[in-house]
């Protein structure tokens, strides 16, 4: 059943002149060169290439009105191909039925920017894209003007032509196309934007993915999928433990087998790696399945490196150690917590582990490189084509400009496939081949054995509560390898970006505030994995409140909203986050009462106080993300151990809706993702390898593991469309975990501390 | 090995290793590229296809054993102008995301739902014995051998149950 | 996978006849056999496809029990309108296992040949007593839930991972067996080998052995139950399941039929157990003492610990349900 409400919360007009000071933090990737003393770019500004609005960049028009728009940003399923072009259709007038979509190639000087991660594509693009529709309106209007002679405020485009009513004459799209194209584009500051009163795709429902038919008829194209005149196949043995090399290889049985034309060893990149291939040794045959044969063939001694005992059992123990060390830096300290502690009447203590985990998206990483005439032209499944395209030139010796790389669509990304490593290894071995087209393709076991895993993490909470039960003091340490460490020597601490996802930027109504991040080293490749550290921080945190109302014998929901406090706007830089997801603080407040909103629509939702047979319980969690506020409400039952998640409610308040379906779409899927994540979701290492190698180990949720009931609540949906948008894509799933363990406290009294709850509740 | 597959109502004359598995014959021997390859083992049903009215994974299966077999892929179910009825609710409903998933969860319930109406019994069947009821128990139960990681689970039961709705009212 | 030869049998003399060797296998559903050999943890030089002989029906036997075809799939054996109604145990257990598109193709014998999923055994890069005789045994010291706490040995602790022949263990089912000496048949309580010192030999068949049916006697009657308890309520193996059939008469147990799985190296069966339970009257004390008979020799290497109380529980429950007076 899928249930759900739009909600309209009306918004308190959003305070001016707090003091900003922020900056920008580009992780890894190098930027366009800025002096010191440039005042602070945020958002879209403060991205690599920025954006772009022209719209002779996205928007064509063919003589018979087929309006094709051209969308930058990678689809993976989040929908972006639809919402963008619904953005410009509208602002363009055009029918939805004549708009087609293309897949721009990664060019950032052309486009803007182009990672598509960080819940960003509609953030930074829905007002460029607006205004590149509505200047290529303006120019429609233009040349209909002209071709009548009569002034352009006569005429008016409309359901995809220019009329003119004193006339009653009109022209279709398709024929003023040319004309129109050939006009200068009016100037930003001249463009008059729709009063989304006029809007017919943004905000609405039923659209419908631009993809749908060929998705349901088994048409499209993923990386997977490409095929090139010529094509051989190829797989990679890769070291087993991360950092390893190969230290000898034997290949005479592999080139043995018919088929297989060529055996390729891959420098490993030194610490840190980047999006460098992991190194290793390749087979290029005549088919994937050749090369996988070839590979079993191979004899590799491999030179295993610092990692070769990393242990993810010791090492939880190691990070446990850290997190009960007062070593740690300090992230952020507000009043006095060692005094408040001191004085307070109870003191709890918890401490939170998440485990390593593989985005596994239902497409493995999969690239198709050909190289001719000195130019590359790749076709990959990839969320960041414009990194990939440097990678590759820097790679293959190759000026970026004779470097192409197209975009397939892709098979579920989930963060994994913002990495070009896979590509690079297409590129290496298609080089090795003087330029014949090779196809990489990555198994599911290469998948989940060499990725880049979601950081494992503790997180140690201790608080002091009053004779009230109220929070006086409040410790939050966070031990957790950094994804720093693949883009520079170990850092062994947190950026400031992870440590902005949840931690230092989660609103608490709370007076003393310590926050500390002791060492902890990376024994595996981290990479970001949806919601990134928000998923520790969320569960710590949300989990803790739930544990002080219980100290406190509160009601959660209750003792939630007054933790999260009173309605109020908070600078993210007073409480330490320097970050605030790269957007400017005075447009993007810690606003508390959007955060409470969604927690009394999530606990509306799931009808929160409602009496409870014995062995089921709710739960209730709220986190702010992505420059977006969700709360998640579930409801648990557990049976002989085995927990089950027959309903939830999840809110969101992502500011103004341009694709609600989209928004939906998010929030259930992030549900249920977050059910797995609980339940069963996890990648441990012996020996410097991960245990799990496919789905038979590696366990996602299935459709019977989903919960039967999900309402999705859409707060705030009546936000104005010129108010700065929230994410969608990540935001949904952090508060869904906490909101999970919660419940089952409340239905057997017992804490889920450590994730996946597995055989806990078993024994 | 020299054998023929009739897929989607046409004969393909094959020469090929015997090693071929169902799923590769049709990928990269064929162009049949709707069915995909998720995991190789059977886990993931991305490479469900029909064979003789049942579904089974293609990856799961050796193609030169299929001689004479009818074979169901999802680009043999219906076109963009000509969609089957699970085609059609699966844009109805919002029954994916990525759609990478999309061509074995569509053959997988296709079969799935001619199973129910065979009146085959499931895990989650109260009564062995007794008239099976399309509900979201019974299909989440059916297509556990479906993984979708981006998790459209609502909207593919959703769209199944619709079909199964209307054919049961047909 | 490494290459093989093919051979299509037309009868069962010419599939026996084509086997023979160690090298050889029948092939029929192939969901087990062709993972396995896509991870070249079993290499055949010969694969027999037997899947064009006439094995796949099912008939009733003179004395009112049912003859499996070896070739009847899991899904048409489970909705066999004769198996819901006479042996529901059965039909209950296979539902319970894998997903619709395996069921589909797993066969009643290849599924009574499936091999453990021990992580270890997959692994080629492991060591593997099963896999690889005298290698040793990983799993002991290593990961092991959801390995045995029965009938384990030294050398290996392997599960066997069907529910299918759990069922039929407690039907006291019956395998029918062509060789080159002609057909016999062996029940399922002898069909399975403990591990000892050569887990490798898993079951009494020889090289040219093709099981060609599997026997059930008559409707055993009773209350039939098949409970397992698992990672996800759908597709995944059991980490302990009980097949129960279980009558009550006169306030007292009156058969008791118990096979488990998840536990040992083959479906489980203890005839003490059962012994214990017919002529009692049941009550939690009871069921608690069927559990220390059962589980008196259960051992747990660290990770599988939790098996021990869990069979307990869930026998309990199974028991329990079994003996309530109907509603």
């Amino acid at each position: 059943m899928r249930n759900g409400s739009i909600i309209n919360v009306s918004r308190r007009a959003l305070l001016g002149g707090i003091g900003a000071g922020g900056f920008v933090l580009a992780v890894g990737l190098p930027r366009p060169g800025r002096a010191q003393e440039e005042e602070p770019e945020f958002g879209r500004d403060a991205m690599p290439n920025g954006w772009r609005d022209d719209p002779n960049i996205f928007i064509a028009i063919a003589p018979d009105g087929i309006v094709t728009v051209t969308c930058h940003r990678s689809e993976m399923g989040q929908g972006v191909r639809t919402s963008i072009a619904m953005v410009v259709a509208d602002e363009l007038g055009a029918e939805w039925e004549n708009v087609r979509v293309d897949q721009a190639p990664g060019l950032e000087e052309k486009y803007g920017n182009q990672d598509t991660d960080g819940s960003r594509s509609l953030r930074h693009f829905f007002m460029p894209m607006r205004r590149a529709g509505a200047a290529a309106r303006t120019m429609l209007e233009q040349a209909a003007a002209d071709e009548w002679g009569v002034d352009v405020s006569e005429v008016k485009a409309e359901g995809h032509m220019v009329g003119h009513a004193g006339s009653g004459k009109s022209l279709g799209y398709g024929e003023l196309a040319a004309a129109a194209m050939d006009l200068e584009v009016p100037a930003r500051d001249s463009l008059v934007l729709k009063d989304p009163s006029e809007f017919r795709y943004i905000g609405t429902s039923k659209i419908g993915l631009v993809d749908n038919m060929d998705i349901t008829t088994g048409s499209t194209t993923y990386g997977i999928d490409v095929k090139r005149d010529g094509m051989l196949y190829a797989v990679v043995a890769r070291p087993p433990v991360y950092g390893g090399r190969v230290a000898s290889y034997d290949d005479s049985a592999a080139l043995a087998i018919e088929g297989v034309e060529k055996v390729v060893k891959i420098d490993a990149s030194d610490f840190p790696t980047e999006f460098a291939p992991l190194g290793g040794v390749a087979v290029i045959a005549k088919n994937t399945y050749l090369a996988m044969k070839g590979r079993d063939a191979l004899t590799i001694e491999w030179e295993e490196g610092p990692n070769a005992d990393y242990d993810s059992a010791a090492y939880h123990e190691e990070l446990t150690q850290a997190a009960a060390s007062r070593e740690g830096k300090v992230i952020r300290d507000e009043g006095d917590f060692d005094g408040a502690i001191g004085l307070a009447d109870q003191v709890v203590d918890a401490e939170y582990y998440i485990p390593h985990l593989a985005q596994a998206p239902m497409e493995p990483p999969a690239a198709v490189v050909e190289i001719k005439d000195g130019r590359a032209e790749a076709w990959a499944c990839t969320q960041a084509p414009q990194v990939t395209r440097l990678r590759l030139a820097e790679r293959l010796g190759l000026a970026e400009e004779n470097v192409t790389v197209n975009v397939t669509l892709l098979g579920g990304g989930f963060g994994r496939k913002s990495k070009p490593d896979f590509v690079l290894e297409a590129g290496i071995l298609s080089q090795a081949m003087d330029g014949t087209p090779v196809k990489l393709t990555w198994s599911r076991e290469d998948d989940i054995q060499h990725g880049y895993y979601h950081t494992v993490s503790v997180e140690k909470m201790q608080a002091g509560l009053d004779a009230d039960g109220k929070p006086t003091a409040w410790l939050h340490r966070t031990a957790a390898p950094t994804i720093g460490s693949i883009f520079a020597p170990d850092p062994m601490q947190k950026l400031p970006f992870e440590l902005g996802m949840g931690l230092l930027n989660m609103p608490l109504a709370i007076e003393n505030i310590r926050a500390e991040n002791p060492q902890a080293a990376a024994h595996v490749r981290i990479g970001w994995y949806r919601s990134v550290s928000n998923i520790p921080h969320a569960f710590a945190i949300q989990s803790f409140v739930s544990e002080l109302a219980h100290a406190a014998g509160r009601d959660p929901k209750d003792y939630l909203l007054e933790v999260i406090g009173p309605a109020r706007q908070i600078d993210p830089t007073n409480q330490g986050d320097v970050w605030n997801y790269g957007e400017n603080p005075d447009a993007y407040p810690i606003d508390t009462g959007r955060m409470a909103a969604v927690v009394e629509a999530a606990a509306e939702g799931i009808e929160w106080g409602r009496d409870m047979q014995e062995g089921r319980g709710l739960g209730i969690a709220g986190h702010y993300s992505f420059v977006s506020y969700v709360a998640v409400a579930a409801e648990v039952e557990v049976v002989d151990g085995q927990v089950v998640v027959p309903r939830v409610s999840i809110a969101i308040d992502c500011g103004a809706n341009v694709n609600p379906d989209r928004i939906r779409s998010q929030m259930e899927g992030a549900v249920i993702m977050g059910v797995g994540q609980a339940l069963m979701t996890e990648v441990t290492f012996a020996d410097g390898r991960a245990q799990q190698a496919n789905f038979d180990t590696y366990l996602v949720p299935r459709m019977d593991a989903a919960p039967k009931r999900i309402d999705v609540h859409i707060v705030g949906s009546d936000a104005a469309y010129d108010r700065p948008l929230g994410g969608v894509g990540e935001p949904g799933l952090p508060p869904v975990v906490p909101a999970i363990t919660n419940a089952i406290f409340a239905a057997t009294g017992q804490r889920i501390r450590q994730l996946p709850i597995a055989d806990q509740l078993r024994s | 090995m020299q054998f023929n597959l009739d897929i989607n109502g046409e004969r393909h004359a094959l020469d090929v290793d015997t090693r071929t598995t169902l799923l590769d014959a049709l990928r990269d021997h064929l162009g049949l590229t709707g069915s995909k390859k998720g995991c190789d083992h059977g886990q993931c049903g991305a490479c469900t296809v029909i064979v003789n009215g049942r579904r089974i994974n293609s990856c799961l299966t050796l193609a030169c054993m299929h001689d004479g077999d009818e074979i169901t892929t999802v680009e043999g179910l219906g076109a963009p102008e000509d969609l089957s009825p699970l085609q059609l609710a699966f844009v109805e409903h919002d029954g994916y995301q990525c759609g990478y998933c999309t061509p074995g969860q569509i053959c997988s319930a296709t079969a799935m739902l001619d199973e129910i109406k065979a009146g085959w019994p499931s895990n989650v069947t109260g009564d062995l014995e007794a008239q099976v009821d399309a509900s979201i128990e019974e299909i989440s139960e059916r297509m556990s051998g479906n993984l979708c990681r981006c998790s459209c689970y609502p909207g593919i039961v959703d769209a199944i149950r619709q079909v199964a709705r209307e054919e049961a009212g047909a | 996978m490494r290459s093989f030869d093919y051979v299509r049998a037309g009868d069962t003399a010419q599939a026996v006849r084509e086997a023979g060797s160690e090298e050889t296998r029948f092939i029929a559903g192939g969901t087990n056999l062709l993972d396995l050999m896509k991870l070249e943890v079993m290499a055949p030089g010969k694969l027999v496809d037997i899947t064009r002989l006439d094995l796949g029906g099912i008939e009733e036997t003179a004395d009112g029990g049912l003859r499996i075809g070896a070739l009847v799939t899991n899904s048409d054996l489970a909705a066999d309108a004769r198996v819901r109604r006479g042996w529901p145990v059965l039909s209950r257990a296979l539902l319970a296992g894998a997903s619709g598109q395996l069921r589909n193709k797993a066969t009643t014998g290849g599924n009574l040949l499936q091999r453990t999923r021990c992580y270890y055994f997959y692994d080629r890069g492991e060591p593997c007593n099963k896999r690889e005789p005298g290698s040793g045994c990983a799993a002991k010291d290593g990961v092991n839930r959801i390995l045995a706490i029965l009938g384990t040995s030294e050398h290996c602790i392997a599960t066997h991972p069907s529910d299918m022949a759990v069922a039929m263990r407690a039907l006291d089912a019956r395998v029918e067996i062509e060789g080159a000496e002609g057909r016999r048949e062996v029940a399922l309580g002898e069909f399975y080998r403990l591990p000892g010192d050569t887990p490798q030999i898993e079951t009494v068949l020889k090289p040219d052995d093709l099981i060609t049916a599997v026997l059930l006697p008559a409707p055993a009657g009773g209350r039939q139950i098949y409970r397992k308890v698992r990672d996800r309520s759908s597709y995944a193996f059991a980490l302990v399941s009980v097949a129960a059939v279980i009558e009550v008469e006169d306030g007292v147990i009156s058969k008791a039929q118990l096979a488990f799985g998840g536990l040992g190296p083959m479906p489980w069966r203890d005839a003490d157990v059962e012994a214990a339970l017919v002529g009692a009257a049941p009550s939690a004390a009871l069921f608690d003492r069927a559990a220390d008979i059962l589980l008196a020799e259960a051992k747990g290497y660290g990770g599988n610990d939790f098996k021990i109380p869990l069979t307990r529980r869930t026998l309990a429950a199974v028991l329990t349900q079994a003996t309530e007076a109907s509603a």
